[in-house]
């Protein structure tokens, strides 16, 4: 009897030994907010858009600083001037081990836009774009002009397969449509609880090393963090900034930072000789001197960049004096951020005829930039220092987008004097300058976000150009010059790039990335 | 009985109805749901293809309308951010909140009222009035920083449970829940506990205030000078007529518990219908919001319902309306 | 006949924040064997609280300080309260004033009575439910088993009060303390139930004290009277004595304020002033204040004195006997 069980101890010691050596490796990630499908078509929304990632490759990959690389196409080259043409990656299988080609290409195309019940699709990327298979590792992409950032609009795209495009977005939410190429394979999803994916051990790229990924969505903050220090999970992602100094002094835990494509800025009403929340001092009307450039640049003068980086965002921050920070591509190397100078600024209103300042408000969201309301305070207290009194007014982001659009009665943007943010999806310039800075042009889909509704016509040629030059460096010197001039004209006022923080157990690194995305393959063991 | 019960039930549909109507025109109030939606990058064609998708730019009038025709087959729309039926994402969520809130009620029971009933037997006690004071703290601290405490303690420092989530599922009966395993019960421990805090101040405050007018009463003494123990006098006498008030306040406060534990659900990462709810008045997912609180309505009723049928076993002197002398 | 209750130099006083009342200051007398006495005497004169302290339900700020209380010979003044719970609804059985508040309203009615004998004797509850329903039967209730099963609501108050005599007799108890058993009926209904306590005592053998206020009630029910004024008994003997020639000034009061057919059409007589603040009691006699026979002595305090067969606590007796007629 005795001899039996001995050995059947032994038999088990040596299984679990022998399990432990196939590098069981489980990562638990606690998320700051909850991917809402896993329909990769379904929102065009970075959690959703970063859960994707793991499990659908894009035929254009964009590593942390969002920089092309070949994903499932090996290159893109522009034939002529309205053909770019893919070659395909041979060789890869799809998780249920069909094998990829230009059919599943195509198919992903056309379904891409045209999800049902989608808020918001991949329609953006792929408008005025045709898709024409030209044997099974080639495809074309057809456009009406030269398109020189087809490359940064096809990478936004996950591509699935064929039986993918067969099947509705509940497919995708139950894990049986969810097959993709990707270095991670759908497990289970639970909403609200949990994802898990299991490691692809047929990926054509670098194998991930982690054999099983768990997604745990915990959008408050502080609970996050407490999950991270009880050892729930291994790393979390969004650490709220009051947090990070005490973090930091934690030996057992290791933050990873990085900046972020994103800029908060403020927005002016350029448009109208009556803004309904400039007043004069006192009460009575005013001619809106937000329409004057000497006032829009003594405001952008009397804000203390380095004040709100260190002591609104606490360090976490980066001060910004263009649409991206450095090193993305269309970024001016002329342009420094604007100094400080609340005397050059008090100068300047005088000299436009504001010497006794004017009334204004600041409108900003509370709940969706780090800090945003805090930000909005702080800006408001410098800019009453210079002579322009503000009043604050901040609400939850439900409330502030839609008036900040089209709140005014006649459907136009409510507010005279906002604070926003824009995220570089595609990663380069063309894309602030396009939504943010370009005229407001609805039939041709510029200005889509131009709040304050600047315009400068020699600021849109550069910008229309510079969409239509497939010549990269041609390209990286009109955008850099359409952002030189709009910063000269104070088309609005960056104030700085927010920076991203993700916690981790003590051994584990994150690769922070710009577009805020949250990979298990950016994980790395020390 | 039946007509009573028929009556309040077509009530509840009322209700119902008309919590629908403030609801679906309140949101409309709030703001625009199409720009917590569409994509920053998307221009102005992608947002009017998104509203027209939706059913936004249709009159809201109109829009109401095929909300009721869908409603009377059991469709209650389609949640703007999901994707998915509202009505399959809530009944999806519920089993977690009802987890949660039946632990919280038990605890609330098992720990308020015999706390209750001893401070109201001994009031002079030294552990009486800390009995008590303790309640006043169970109703003034915030959930929010409760929550964050007893994590920070439980599961930071003394690891002895988790700090978020729902553990794992366990079968009994046909039921799923997480209450069957152990795992489910570690993580469910904190948050419960979180929710139950205040009510268990509830409960010990109206079982004392109960007991203590009882103690007075005249059946108290009779019941005395008939020589039966004090265990019977209390346990039978007194508990069965301090019960009816305990009922009924706890009976109000678990429909509150199954509706609006959205704090505790928020800090404890707890997959609940609370924090669905919390998620989609934010983000102005207008379906889950009205069909979110029309199920809560017609839970509500049914709660005062059974209450009210409880009430009249309990006190022989309540007659429920409709019935006969 | 021996006695079944011997009361003597009881005090019960009461010590509250405003000062301390002496609610019974020096009580004495004795019941026997199958005697009915009636202790007589306005409100706060004391005879509740009499009844109370002999069956030890005496609560705080209120406290036995003087005196013993021999129940068949055993002094139960300071006794232990399992004693004391051991004796009470079984053998000292009490009747309380206003059934309706103090049979307990959430309980049937045999409910209340099997536990009167449940709490004194191991039997089964079918034999408790049987001898209940014979003791409703004793006490005239038609279709007792019916009346087990209501609650106390749905009884009318003659039959409420009929249940808590037969309650009292249950136990065949060797005493029944009754406490203004019915002055909260109508007088018809008084009539009977008198009529019924006078029946179950002959025919059980039991004593009773029977406490009211009202001289008419007692006059043709007890034997023995003991009449109390702010604490003190001031006449004391046979029924008959005392009606027909009352001694003291306060019991000659009494009798006056009866309204007989030989009065009419004559002024009621009353006794002047107002009850005794039991907080600022006179020097010496009680009663001085309001007395027609008052005199220089009746500023010490009267002891009880042997008069004429009878105690009396007064310095004028014979006086006091005239000025009334």
């Amino acid at each position: 009897m005795r001899k039996l069980t001995t050995a059947t101890a032994v038999a088990f010691g040596i299984l679990a030994i022998g399990a432990g050596a196939v590098s069981a490796e489980k990562l638990t990630i606690g998320l700051a907010s909850e991917p809402t499908s896993l329909d990769p078509h379904f929102h065009n929304l970075g959690p959703n858009n970063a859960m994707s990632v793991h499990i659908f490759d894009r035929l254009i990959a964009q590593d942390e600083k969002q920089r092309l690389s070949p994903g499932l196409a090996v290159s893109w080259e522009p034939v002529d001037d309205l053909t770019w043409e893919f070659k395909l990656r041979e060789g890869v299988k799809f998780h249920d081990g069909s094998d990829f080609n230009a059919d599943d290409v195509v198919c992903t195309m056309a379904r891409a836009p045209d999800v049902p019940n989608s808020p918001s699709g991949y329609g953006t990327y792929l408008k005025g774009k045709e898709v024409v298979k030209i044997d099974d590792y080639t495809v074309h992409f057809k456009t009406e002009a030269p398109y020189p950032l087809m490359g940064n609009d096809i990478s936004t795209i996950p591509v699935i397969s064929e039986l993918g495009c067969d099947s509705t977005t509940e497919d995708f939410n139950a894990g049986t449509a969810a097959i993709g190429t990707g270095p991670f394979k759908f497990q289970s999803y639970t909403p609200g609880e949990s994802i898990v994916l299991t490691r692809n051990d047929d990926y054509w790229g670098d194998k991930p090393v982690w054999s099983e990924v768990e997604f745990r969505p915990i959008t408050s903050g502080p609970s996050r963090v407490a999950s991270l220090l009880a050892g729930d999970v291994d790393m979390i992602s969004g650490v709220p900034t009051t947090d990070i100094t005490t973090l930091k002094g934690n030996d057992d835990i290791q933050l990873s930072q990085g900046v972020s494509n994103r800029v908060i800025y403020l927005h002016m009403d350029q448009f109208r000789e009556n803004s309904p929340f400039v007043k004069a001092i006192g009460g009575g009307d005013i001619k809106n001197p937000l329409m004057d450039v000497r006032v829009r640049k003594a405001i952008s003068m009397a804000i203390s960049r380095d004040a709100i980086v260190e002591r609104v965002m606490e360090g976490v921050a980066i001060p910004a004096g263009q649409l991206l920070p450095e090193g993305f591509f269309g970024v001016s190397d002329k342009l420094d951020v604007v100094a400080y100078d609340p005397e050059g600024a008090k100068a300047l209103l005088a000299e436009a005829g504001y010497a006794d300042g004017f009334e204004m408000t600041i409108h900003g969201p509370n709940d969706r930039y780090i800090n945003d309301a805090k930000i909005a305070e702080a800006i408001a207290q410098m800019l009453t220092r210079v002579g322009i009194k503000t009043a604050v007014e901040t609400m939850p982001r439900s409330v502030y987008f839609g008036r900040a659009s089209k709140g005014s009665p006649d459907g136009l943007p409510e507010f005279s004097f906002i604070l926003v943010g824009w995220g570089a999806g595609s990663g380069e310039a063309s894309s602030p300058l396009k939504s943010l800075i370009h005229t407001y042009d609805k039939d041709a889909g510029f200005g889509s976000s131009n709040r304050g509704r600047h315009s400068d016509p020699e600021t849109d040629a550069l910008i229309e150009e510079a969409l239509r030059t497939v010549d990269d460096a041609k390209r990286q010197a009109l955008l850099a010059q359409a952002t030189e001039r709009a910063i000269e004209n104070v088309a609005i006022i960056p104030t700085h790039f927010q920076v991203n923080t993700w916690a981790a157990k003590k051994g584990l690194s994150y690769v922070a990335r710009t577009d805020e995305y949250t990979l298990a393959t950016g994980v790395v063991k020390e | 009985m039946t007509v009573f019960i028929i009556r309040r039930l077509l009530q509840a549909l009322l209700v119902v109805f008309m919590m629908s109507v403030i609801v679906f025109f309140g949101v409309n109030i709030v703001g625009d749901p199409v720009y917590m939606l569409v994509s920053p990058d998307a221009d102005q064609a992608d947002i009017e293809a998104a509203i027209s998708r939706l059913g936004l730019d249709r009159p809201i009038l109109e829009q109401y309308w095929l909300f009721l025709k869908g409603a009377a087959q059991g469709d209650l729309g389609d949640s703007f951010i999901f994707g998915e039926p509202a009505l399959k994402l809530i009944l999806h969520h519920m089993p977690a909140t009802m987890e949660l809130a039946f632990s919280a009620l038990i605890l609330a029971i098992v720990i308020g009222i015999p706390l209750g009933l001893y401070a109201g037997l001994y009031p002079d006690s030294r552990l009486s009035k800390g009995i008590m004071a303790a309640s006043i703290f169970g109703f003034s601290l915030p959930t929010f920083w409760v929550g964050l405490m007893l994590i920070m303690l439980f599961a930071v420092e003394l690891r002895w449970v988790p700090a978020t989530g729902r553990g794992d599922l366990g079968s009994f009966l046909g039921f799923q829940s997480s209450l069957f395993t152990l795992d489910g019960l570690s993580h469910i421990f904190l948050p419960a506990l979180n929710l139950a805090l205040l009510k268990i101040s509830l409960a010990i405050r109206l079982t004392r205030a109960g007991v203590r007018e009882a103690m007075g009463l005249d059946y108290v003494k009779y019941a005395r000078a008939k020589g039966l123990s004090t265990r019977r006098i209390i346990l039978v006498h007194v508990m069965k007529n301090i019960m009816i008030p305990v009922v009924t306040v706890m009976g109000l406060e678990f429909g509150s518990l199954i509706g609006f534990s959205v704090v505790t659900e928020t800090i404890f990462a707890w997959p609940g219908m609370g924090k669905l709810l919390i998620d989609a008045i934010l983000q102005l997912d207008r379906p889950v919001v009205v069909a979110y609180l029309m199920i809560i309505v017609l839970f509500f009723v049914l709660i005062n319902l059974i209450v009210d049928i409880l009430y009249s076993i309990l006190d022989p002197r309540v007659r429920l309306q409709d019935q006969g002398a | 006949m021996s006695a079944v209750l011997e009361v003597s130099g009881l005090k019960t006083h009461f010590f509250t924040h405003a000062g301390v009342v002496k609610a019974v200051d020096g009580v004495d007398f004795t019941v026997s064997k199958g005697e009915i006495m009636g202790l007589v005497g306005e409100s706060g004169s004391g005879k509740s609280i009499t009844g109370f302290s002999i069956l030890g339900l005496i609560d705080p700020p209120g406290r036995i300080i003087e005196g013993s209380i021999k129940f068949n010979g055993e002094d139960i003044a300071n006794a232990k309260e399992e004693r004391l719970q051991s004796l009470r609804g079984n053998r000292i059985s009490m009747i309380f004033q206003d059934p309706m508040m103090t049979l307990n309203p959430v309980l049937r009615v045999d409910t209340q009575m099997i536990e009167a004998i449940l709490a004194h004797e191991p039997v089964s509850k079918q034999v408790a439910w049987e001898r209940s329903r014979d003791a409703l039967g004793l006490v005239g209730i038609p279709s007792p088993e019916e009346r087990l099963r209501a609650y106390p609501h749905q009884l009318s108050g003659g039959m409420r009060q009929r249940v808590a005599i037969a309650t009292a007799f249950l136990n065949k108890p060797d005493l029944i303390i009754a406490d203004e058993p019915t002055t909260a009926l109508d007088v018809t209904i008084q009539a009977q139930i008198i009529h019924e306590a006078q029946k179950l005592t002959k025919l059980t053998g039991t004593a009773m004290i029977w406490i009211t206020h009202d001289l008419a009630v007692v006059a043709g029910l007890a034997e023995r009277i003991s009449v109390m004024y702010a604490g003190r008994i001031v006449e004391q003997g046979g029924i008959d004595d005392v009606i027909d020639r009352p001694l003291h000034p306060y019991t000659v009061g009494l009798l006056g304020s009866v309204p007989t057919a030989n009065r009419r059409g004559k002024r009621l007589f009353q006794i002047e002033g107002m009850t005794p603040n039991m907080l600022a009691l006179p020097e010496g006699c009680a009663f001085g204040p309001r007395c027609h026979a008052r005199t220089d002595a009746c500023r010490m305090q009267p002891s009880i004195e042997d008069v004429d067969g009878r105690n009396l606590r007064c310095f004028n007796p014979q006086q006091a006997a005239e000025t009334v007629k």
